[in-house]
């Protein structure tokens, strides 16, 4: 066989393997496929969506609850005829004398960070109010009576035990 | 929108696909136009459905690769760079589908099989007598075992030149080899097969 021939074998042999066409139903059942595949494409989508709206909501919330208003200075000492007259001022509330308190302003006043601030103490702008006090009654021990254990002694029986007897080797059958 | 508006607007989508450049209509799928995928699948199936035959040799399940491959192509053209063109991109998915198949041990026993009763597939019409085309049609089968018994690389780069979908360049790319050693491949495989079928 020539060169040749065996060439146009070689590439009819080869065609004949591949060069065929995919039925007509491919396109349709891929298709079908890449729609059925479509939604569950798409939800990560939604699902990053959702997310990303749950989480703002969230924020926003927490940013609601922990929203401080803003700090208003307090008015600058006037003397203008509308301030010029002193607030009523409340008459100071006797409060009672008791040791615990006295140990708390002992307390407030040794911590040195308190030390250092002696204006904040005295500012008439600032109120502490302290609950009353609490008297707790002293405790008592009241002794408890245990009863005396009885020990009864069990009785216990005595246990004879004949002297053993050896039989001599001669004696034996064996 | 009345239904005659609403019947004729998929095939004008079709329509206005069937005008659109490859990329273009990447982009229509990439923007969730899922029509003008159909007119991708339409263009490019014949050569993912050859490549995976080159390497399966088995049409049912070739075109099993193929709807597989196609479909995995939808699932990734985000993916789609635009360095190669969208069919040696689609055919290099099926030709790795392909390969990952005839791994397969059930692949391996079927090949066996049908191996024994090879299937002419094309006839030779120019023939003239019967007598003749008989002897044709032997020496045709003779070359197709002989084909089959070529080694692997071999083979793939003789089949897929065979396809004669892609160039060689991008056949080389889709085998992931330079396109010097795809030359050589194809030129070994037609020189032990010429020397067998002497």
């Amino acid at each position: 066989m020539e060169n040749q021939d065996l060439d146009q074998l070689i590439d009819e042999a080869a065609r004949g393997i591949v060069q065929r066409e995919p039925s007509r139903a491919l396109t349709a059942a891929v298709m079908e496929r890449v729609r059925r595949d479509e939604p569950s494409r798409r939800r990560p989508l939604l699902w990053g969506g959702a997310l990303a709206a749950s989480a703002a909501a969230a924020w926003m919330v927490v940013s609601a609850i922990h929203h401080t208003p803003p700090i208003v200075p307090p008015p600058p000492e006037s003397t203008s005829f509308m301030q010029a007259e002193p607030a009523p001022q409340h008459p100071a509330q006797p409060e009672p004398a008791t040791s615990q308190n006295f140990v708390f302003e002992r307390k407030l006043q040794d911590r040195p960070g308190n030390a250092a601030r002696p204006a904040q103490a005295t500012d008439p702008d600032m109120e502490i109010v302290l609950a009353d006090s609490i008297t707790i009654d002293p405790i008592e021990p009241t002794p408890i009576e245990i009863p005396q254990i009885e020990t009864a002694r069990a009785p216990v029986d005595e246990i004879h035990i004949d002297p053993l007897e050896i039989e001599p080797l001669s004696a034996s059958d064996d | 929108m009345t239904l005659r508006q609403a019947q004729g607007q998929p095939e004008r989508d079709q329509h206005e696909c069937r005008r659109l450049t490859d990329g273009e209509l990447v982009e229509r799928v990439r923007a969730g136009h899922t029509a003008a995928f159909g007119e991708l699948v339409e263009r490019h199936r014949g050569a993912v459905y050859r490549a995976a035959l080159a390497a399966l040799r088995d049409p049912a399940e070739a075109e099993d690769v193929t709807q597989d491959a196609l479909v995995l192509a939808f699932r990734k053209i985000g993916q789609f760079r635009g360095e190669a063109s969208v069919r040696t991109w689609m055919v290099t998915i099926g030709w790795r589908l392909a390969l990952s198949r005839r791994r397969n041990p059930v692949h391996r026993l079927r090949q066996m099989i049908s191996s024994e009763s090879p299937d002419a597939g094309t006839s030779s019409a120019s023939t003239p007598s019967i007598e003749s085309r008989m002897i044709d049609r032997e020496r045709l089968l003779r070359a197709r075992r002989e084909i089959g018994k070529l080694s692997a690389k071999l083979r793939d780069a003789l089949l897929l030149a065979a396809a004669g979908d892609l160039t060689q360049e991008e056949i080389a790319a889709a085998l992931q080899i330079p396109a010097a050693t795809f030359r050589w491949r194809v030129m070994e495989a037609r020189r032990r097969l010429k020397e067998r079928l002497e």
